[in-house]
């Protein structure tokens, strides 16, 4: 019986440890498995060119990693927060595909206009994704830098 | 005879119709929790499948933070909790000194006061501590608790006085006296009273609106953030954040209930 419960407790504990320790390895990997086979760049030097411009240009020789990147990463962390109040620390991104040296931004997608980047269509927008470690702010919601 | 038979039959069927009402309490009781565990196997119309549970720990990942932030004020505050109170019930269970009973009196008192009342007050005492907008504001208030020195005294009472008697002869340090007399005798009670502090502190609310401006600096713990995440995780997350609850009932339910028998005995 002492055995018995002695064991059901060891069983108990161990489940709990397993459950914290994967939530542990998410906590800390999560975003990294995410990102796993896609590219990610640092887009600090871009300048949006305006509120009713919908490009941006970005400086390549300042991203790093982009040599063999499809997408570059533009996130609008404050944007967001002021427009759709999104208070939970889900940082949207937008996500353009890569044409040369000049990004243009789209409006295909509702929740793109959320952003409040309207765009003609000349990129696409393909997903969306969290905030990624080393990427800046770049446009504080007037569509100004 | 026949009236006899009919006496049974009668209160067979009252025992049919009690175990159906407790049936349907329990399933009344049971059913948000599988609700929960159902929902976060479905996925934008799929079931079963687990991509709500991908989708909180890997692709949308940011509600993980505010889980250990539950976790590290649950552990923080029942461990600060039981090893404060644990003494305190000693003292008002077997000390005896003049206003004792006045003391515990209040200590009632203080356990019947709704938070919302006492809200104003922690604020201003919190921030003339310089405690506010920390997560020792989240701690602080959460870690005197009345209702646990009431009930580790009432548990600590039914300790036999010859025992603590025959311990001070032993040794005159009071401290002595819990470890080796007291503590070995109330191991369920601990357990069982570390199980409801912990339980308190992980669906922690008031506190967090009253005692923070998440704005600046976002400490909060899950129980807050849960109903802001998005539809398509929320239910994944609401299992994370039970789960840990649900072990720790499996861990501890034989000392809770221990205790709750002997609770009520004693009582």
């Amino acid at each position: 019986m002492y055995n018995e419960q002695r064991a059901y407790k060891s069983a108990i504990l161990a489940l709990l440890g397993l459950f914290l320790l994967t939530v542990l390895i998410f906590t800390v990997y999560g975003e990294k498995i995410y990102a796993m086979g896609k590219p990610l760049v640092t887009v600090s030097p871009v300048r949006l060119n305006g509120p009713y411009d919908n490009t941006a240009e970005l400086d390549l020789a300042a991203l790093r990693n982009d040599e063999n990147g499809d997408y570059v990463y533009i996130m609008s962390a404050e944007q967001a927060y002021s427009r759709i109040e999104y208070s939970v620390r889900y940082t949207p991104v937008v996500v353009l595909s890569k044409t040369g040296t000049r990004f243009e931004t789209n409006a295909g997608i509702a929740s793109y206009n959320d952003f409040g980047l309207p765009g003609d269509g000349s990129a696409v927008l393909t997903e969306t994704a969290p905030l990624k470690d080393g990427m800046r702010v770049l446009w504080n919601g007037s569509g100004r830098k | 005879m026949t009236g006899f038979i009919k006496s049974i039959r009668t209160v067979k069927r009252k025992h049919w119709v009690g175990k159906a009402l407790l049936l349907a309490a329990g399933l009344a009781f049971v059913a948000p929790l599988v609700i929960t565990l159902t929902e976060s196997l479905r996925y934008e119309g799929a079931f079963p499948t687990v991509k709500q549970y991908g989708e909180l720990m890997i692709t949308n990942n940011a509600a993980l933070p505010y889980f250990w932030n539950s976790v590290l004020y649950a552990l923080v505050i029942t461990a600060a909790c039981v090893t404060l109170s644990f003494p305190l019930g000693f003292v008002f269970a077997k000390v005896k000194f003049p206003g004792r009973n006045l003391l515990f009196f209040l200590f009632i008192i203080a356990m019947m006061l709704p938070f919302q009342s006492i809200a104003l007050s922690m604020y201003i005492q919190l921030r003339d501590l310089r405690l506010l907008n920390n997560r020792w504001s989240l701690i602080v208030p959460q870690v005197f608790s009345p209702f646990s020195v009431f009930l580790f005294r009432q548990f600590i009472k039914s300790v036999p006085s010859e025992l603590l008697d025959y311990t001070t002869l032993e040794t005159s340090s009071a401290l002595k006296v819990l470890r080796y007399a007291v503590l070995p005798q109330t191991r369920p009670a601990i357990a069982a009273v570390g199980v409801m502090v912990f339980c308190e502190a992980w669906n922690m609310i008031e506190p967090v609106r009253y005692f923070i401006n998440f704005k600046q600096l976002d400490i909060r713990p899950l129980s807050v953030v849960l109903n802001e995440l998005p539809a398509k995780v929320y239910y994944a997350a609401a299992a994370v954040y039970i789960i840990p609850i649900v072990l720790l009932f499996l861990l501890f339910k034989d000392s809770l209930v221990a205790s709750m028998e002997k609770f009520h005995w004693e009582r």
